[in-house]
């Protein structure tokens, strides 16, 4: 009885672990992206021209907007304590931060070192 | 009197330099040189007109139209003090005219010399006086006998009297003109008798001759009556040696007659000369001595002095007076008498302590009777005491002239000390009055340079050096006046130099004596204004600092001298203490830095990400926070204009 308990507990263990190695494996593989190295672009943005990166930040402003253009937001990473520019074109749907708010962003870095939002996902 | 003091006086003149006299005048002439300085010199512009006072008082043209009198007195010259003052003053020459300077001169010299001497030996001089009026009393009568026998006792006494050093040998010059009287008078004789001897020689030869020419004369008679043909030759050869005599007898006796009477008109004259002489240099004894013998050597002659035209014109006038020896022996007799009662005058005045007086009643006697015995024993200690106020009045003379107020003040004290009768009026006056004038002129100095009247202060302090040239109020005047001019030049120049170096840190420290010289300067004082508002900024931005880094605040210190030194960077306190606190904000000011310089590079974004950098550093970062803002701006219409233009 105890080692029918026992083998099934473990059974349920192996299922639960293997599901969850699935899960996070199908969460990498639908975004494709490395970490932000968010140090080494501050000292030198163009050097990550091209580069796409998903960001995990905190809207902490809005530094400057124009219509039709688009927006600059200062956000905050979430697992870094650095704080970097946004920019954000004005054709971008249902992009409504506020400050304090968490997204995930998608950015892709520009030959002049802007990054880049391509798409977002409220945390 | 008055006359007899005008007869001196021209006689004194004119015989300074004859004679006798003429080693004194000598002297007097080295005195005057030598006493120059302290005392004769400085009388003379008193009395001169000429263009050399002129010189010696240039302030002479302005201070004649001085506005008051100064208490009745010519400020410019003093020449009313001096008059005052002088006790020459009742001095006149022949005309009637005060003395000249060079009369003055030579007689103030000889009197100086005079007070400054010791008094006569008493005894001897009183011998010596005694002597020759017995001499002249003997020559009068006194003692009886011919006048031969007086004659040649008083020709012994002068022998005696020449013995005495005071006499200088005038008594033996008296001698040998009696010497040569007789003299002359034995040659005389014998030239009268060789011209008797002479004329009978004469009558001799021409009786001879008539001889001679009766003979010739009966024999001519002789031919013609017995008519023959042939007259016979006549006797001239015998006549002519006769006649070459007698012509020479005759120019002998032509030549004999003529030297008496040209010897006896010399000896006339040398006599007269003589007594002339002793008059004029007031020997008074030797020219009555003299003309006693005069009267008697030449006696029942004309007594007429010759020679004195000039004096009886000027003197007398146009009165028809003989000058005879009468004439210079009462003249004599006065002087003597005047002298002496001058002398006793002036004692007593001095024993009243009225030196002034005493002092012009001195001089008068000393002017008439220079040799008499009574002037040379006056007394040494009262000669010093003439000798000490006329000096004292020489220095307050000196004074008035240089118009040394407070020098006139003290001298004219120091008088009234001693000398009882001096008129300090006119000159107690002559001071307040200069003074009062000298500090109004000030005043008018004072009003001028307030209203930046250059010209109307010049103008006020030439009166005031006029009226009062050591006013000490004038120093005190100059003084500030001076130091203010030099302040403002020297600060003027500082203020350029620094201007131009743009050391307005120099110029800031120094900024009140620079607000003190520029604040009537339009043209520099909107620049010092504008230097002290920049470092009004800087100054505060430091204090600010100081304050911010003793709380701790190292970045916000730093950031406060940062914005201020972009805009001054060019002081160098400012840029000192920025050095010191970009050490202890390092890490913000290296953010900083690299982000102006990317900003400046035209890389905007990596510019804002420094600033971004920065701002998270310092979040009160206002350097930081500014830009952030205005690069996202500018960084949004970069892209607006991009899409603008696709």
């Amino acid at each position: 009885m105890k080692k029918s308990v026992i083998m099934g507990l473990a059974a349920i263990f192996l299922i639960v672990s293997a599901f969850v190695v699935l899960v996070e494996i199908k969460r990498n593989s639908d975004s494709g992206l490395n970490d932000f190295p968010a140090q080494a672009y501050i000292e030198n943005p163009k050097s990550f021209a091209g580069n796409s990166y998903k960001l995990n930040v905190q809207i902490d402003s809005q530094l400057a907007y124009a219509e039709n253009v688009g927006r600059i937001l200062l956000v905050k990473m979430l697992e870094k304590n650095e704080n970097v520019p946004v920019f954000t074109l004005a054709n971008i749907k249902n992009f409504n931060p506020m400050a304090g708010q968490k997204y995930s962003f998608c950015v892709k870095v520009a030959d002049d070192g802007v990054l880049n939002l391509l798409s977002f996902e409220k945390l | 009197m008055k006359i007899f003091i005008l007869v001196l006086n021209f006689l004194f003149i004119s015989s300074a330099f004859a004679a006798d006299s003429s080693a004194i005048g000598q002297k007097a002439q080295q005195d005057i040189s030598g006493l120059g300085e302290t005392s004769s010199q400085e009388q003379i512009p008193a009395y001169s007109k000429n263009e050399a006072d002129k010189e010696a008082f240039p302030l002479n043209g302005a201070s004649r139209n001085m506005p008051l009198n100064l208490g009745g007195l010519d400020n410019s010259r003093g020449d009313n003090i001096l008059a005052a003052l002088n006790s020459q003053s009742e001095l006149k020459d022949i005309t009637g005219k005060k003395m000249d300077d060079a009369q003055f001169k030579l007689f103030r010299a000889r009197f100086e010399k005079y007070l400054s001497a010791p008094a006569a030996d008493d005894k001897e001089e009183q011998e010596y006086n005694q002597l020759l009026i017995d001499i002249n009393q003997r020559l009068l009568g006194k003692g009886g006998g011919s006048v031969t026998a007086r004659t040649i006792d008083a020709w012994k006494m002068l022998f005696k009297a020449q013995d005495y050093a005071i006499d200088n040998q005038l008594c033996r010059t008296i001698a040998d003109k009696v010497i040569n009287f007789w003299q002359t008078t034995k040659k005389t004789e014998y030239l009268l008798r060789e011209n008797e001897r002479l004329e009978r020689d004469r009558a001799r030869k021409e009786s001879s001759m008539i001889t001679v020419q009766t003979r010739d004369r009966r024999e001519f008679i002789e031919v013609m009556r017995d008519n023959k043909a042939t007259p016979p030759p006549t006797r001239d050869f015998e006549l002519d040696p006769l006649k070459k005599r007698l012509t020479e007898t005759e120019k002998k006796i032509e030549e004999n007659k003529s030297y008496e009477v040209s010897s006896r008109i010399s000896q006339k004259m040398d006599f007269q000369s003589l007594i002339i002489q002793f008059f004029v240099q007031r020997r008074y004894y030797h020219a009555m001595i003299a003309n006693d013998f005069y009267r008697y050597l030449f006696e029942a002659e004309d007594s007429k002095l010759e020679g004195l035209d000039s004096l009886k014109t000027q003197v007398f006038g146009g009165a028809d007076i003989k000058l005879t020896t009468a004439t210079i022996d009462a003249l004599c007799k006065e002087a003597i008498n005047d002298s002496n009662e001058g002398v006793k005058a002036a004692e007593y005045l001095i024993s009243k302590g009225e030196i002034h007086s005493a002092t012009q009643r001195l001089m008068e006697a000393f002017y008439i009777g220079e040799n008499l015995a009574s002037v040379k024993m006056f007394p040494v200690e009262k000669k010093r005491e003439i000798l000490r106020y006329m000096r004292d009045t020489d220095k307050l003379i000196n004074a008035v002239k240089v118009k040394h107020v407070e020098r006139a003040e003290t001298i004219l004290n120091d008088i009234a000390g001693y000398v009882s009768d001096f008129d300090a009026g006119q000159i107690e006056a002559f001071v307040q009055t200069s003074k009062q004038l000298s500090d109004l002129a000030l005043q008018k100095a004072l009003v001028a340079a307030q209203t930046g009247n250059q010209s109307g202060v010049e103008a006020a302090l030439q009166e005031a050096v006029e009226f009062w040239p050591t006013n000490p109020k004038i120093q005190e005047f100059l003084k500030t006046m001076l130091g203010k001019i030099d302040l403002k030049d020297v600060a003027t120049a500082d203020f350029d130099r620094l201007f131009a170096q743009k050391d307005y840190r120099a110029i800031f420290n120094d900024r009140f004596r620079f607000a003190a010289a520029l604040a009537a300067d339009s043209s520099r004082n909107g620049d010092f204004l504008e230097i002290m508002k920049r470092m009004e900024t800087i100054e505060t931005s430091m204090a600010q600092a100081r304050e911010l880094s003793r709380l701790r605040n190292h970045y916000a210190a730093w950031e406060v001298l940062e914005k201020v030194y972009q805009k001054f960077p060019e002081d160098p306190e400012l840029s000192r203490l920025r050095s010191d606190f970009t050490i202890k904000a390092s890490l913000l000011a290296s953010v900083l830095n690299q982000a102006s310089e990317a900003d400046a590079s035209g890389d905007k974004w990596a510019a804002l990400l420094n600033y971004v950098k920065a701002s998270k550093i310092y979040p009160m970062s206002t350097i930081a926070n500014d830009n952030i803002s205005q690069l996202a701006n500018q960084i949004l219409s970069e892209k607006a204009e991009k899409t603008n233009r696709n």
